[in-house]
């Protein structure tokens, strides 16, 4: 609640400040918390947040959506008074580390390629849409188009990498996860270390999230396990758009897109698309939001019921 | 008297076709735009379509939302200009629709690399008017049986919610 009056607030003066009617930019205000704070990425508008061309509304909403993509658990402890835990947290540090990599290579590579030249620019086209797409919220502040047509294939493979990691895990994101992968990565230099240590020594490795915890082979198998699922999907949903004609870059951001639950589309998404990618997309999506594991243990539950009541008939 | 008509007839012709060729190429769609940045980047075209939302003010000049078949687009205006829109378009009405005359920017260096339309003059082509929304009958009727069939699951529902 304290979020929904503070962001509407902001965003309510922002909408006054840029033009907008006192009641409109109420309910624009409003509209547009929601769907940053839930990462949804839907406007009132078709241009997306381009409708408003205001860069206050651009920090605002990129406030809230980096908000909305983080544990609610860390939000708890943070509002407990442990502020240290927003630097501590390996899901921030991931999320940090990567974020800060994507916008450094996707704003070196559509410098060298000529397409935005200053730094203004540059965080309103670029960082913006890779924070919006790395937090899956989707928000777009150039036209979807624009990726393939200008980005090049270098700023596309970075968009689908951010769509692919997503946000934190118990947030409003989609995606595999900055946990995850924080797990996975620190998991890689355990292994490492515990290669380079003598056999005899033994030694505990840990990682902070809300509370440190041990680093185990069990928890490194099961991130890794999802990433894998994840990857998996992605791939068929490529391999489906390039088999119906879509470049690979295009079928890959589309993929990455659907499975991350992000909600950019490179232009193959409309209604004249094949039904097959249709379903593909829709079960992808249902498979990406529900994380895999609990969507086979439905239908293993399903499966189980269904052999159970044909055994029963047949006795 | 034949050679004269033949002069007249080609010119005409000559004429008919070059005025045709320039006012197709006049009105472009906001995609085809979009899909073309690189050559229409800096140049001066016509769009068409209907101005939606509100106008929003900066100063002397400001911003209006076009919106045609394919795509929309913001428009950098003067205030003055902007005035001759009488109607936006929203829920309850349909826009004026307008024909501006301008220039595409594929990165537009004024406004922090926008993909923005700069207008140099603007014209009314259709007034806008206020619409009616009518609910069909079949959503209705679709809307009352599913009500009922909610109705009818809901103490199992709450029933089997109690046992859990």
């Amino acid at each position: 609640m304290i979020y929904l009056i503070v962001g509407t607030i902001a965003l309510w003066i922002a909408g006054i400040i840029i033009g907008l009617d006192p009641i409109s930019a109420l309910l624009h205000g409003f509209y547009m918390f929601a769907s940053s704070w839930s990462t949804g990425g839907f406007t009132p508008n078709t241009q997306n947040i381009m409708y408003y061309h205001s860069l206050l509304i651009e920090i605002i909403t990129m406030v809230l959506f980096i908000l909305g993509s983080l544990n609610f658990g860390l939000h708890y402890v943070i509002w407990q008074g442990k502020r240290r835990e927003i630097i501590k947290n390996i899901e921030v540090q991931s999320f940090l580390v990567t974020s800060f990599i994507a916008c450094t290579l996707a704003l070196a590579g559509l410098y060298k390629i000529g397409v935005y030249q200053d730094e203004i620019a540059g965080f309103r086209r670029v960082i913006y849409n890779i924070l919006s797409a790395h937090t899956t919220t989707g928000f777009g502040s150039i036209y979807a188009r624009q990726f393939a047509l200008e980005w090049g294939d270098f700023g596309v493979l970075i968009m689908i990498l951010v769509m692919l990691i997503g946000g934190s895990a118990c947030s409003t994101a989609g995606g595999f996860k900055g946990l995850r992968v924080g797990v996975v990565v620190k998991g890689l230099i355990m292994d490492v270390k515990r290669l380079l240590l003598s056999e005899r020594s033994v030694k505990v490795y840990k990682f902070h999230h809300i509370k440190d915890r041990v680093l185990e082979d069990d928890l490194i198998k099961s991130s890794a396990l999802i990433i894998c699922c994840y990857m998996i999907t992605f791939f068929i949903g490529t391999l489906l758009g390039t088999y119906y004609g879509y470049s690979l870059s295009d079928s890959a951001f589309e993929s990455a897109s659907v499975t991350g639950n992000v909600g950019l589309s490179i232009g193959i998404t409309n209604t004249s698309m094949p039904s097959l990618m249709k379903v593909y997309y829709i079960i992808a999506m249902y498979l990406g939001r529900l994380k895999f594991l609990s969507v086979f243990a439905l239908v293993g539950y399903l499966l189980g019921g269904v052999k159970k009541l044909c055994v029963n008939i047949l006795k | 008297m034949r050679k004269y008509f033949k002069i007249i007839l080609n010119t005409l012709i000559v004429f008919f076709i070059f005025t045709l060729k320039v006012n197709a190429a006049e009105t472009i769609s906001i995609n085809d735009l979009i899909e073309n940045a690189s050559v229409y980047n800096n140049t001066e075209v016509s769009i068409e379509g209907e101005a939606i939302g509100e106008f929003l003010e900066r100063g002397d000049d400001g911003w209006i939302n076009i919106l045609d078949n394919t795509n929309a687009i913001g428009v950098w205006i003067t205030a003055k200009d902007a005035e001759l829109i009488q109607t936006y378009g929203n829920y309850d009405y349909k826009g004026d629709i307008v024909k501006i005359k301008g220039t595409f920017y594929q990165t537009c260096p004024d406004h922090d690399g926008e993909t923005d339309f700069h207008c140099t003059s603007i014209e009314i082509v259709e007034k806008g008017y206020s619409t009616q929304h009518s609910i069909s009958f079949a959503r209705i009727i679709l809307l009352i049986i599913l009500l009922i069939i909610a109705l009818i699951l809901l103490p199992f529902f709450l029933k089997t919610r109690r046992k859990a």
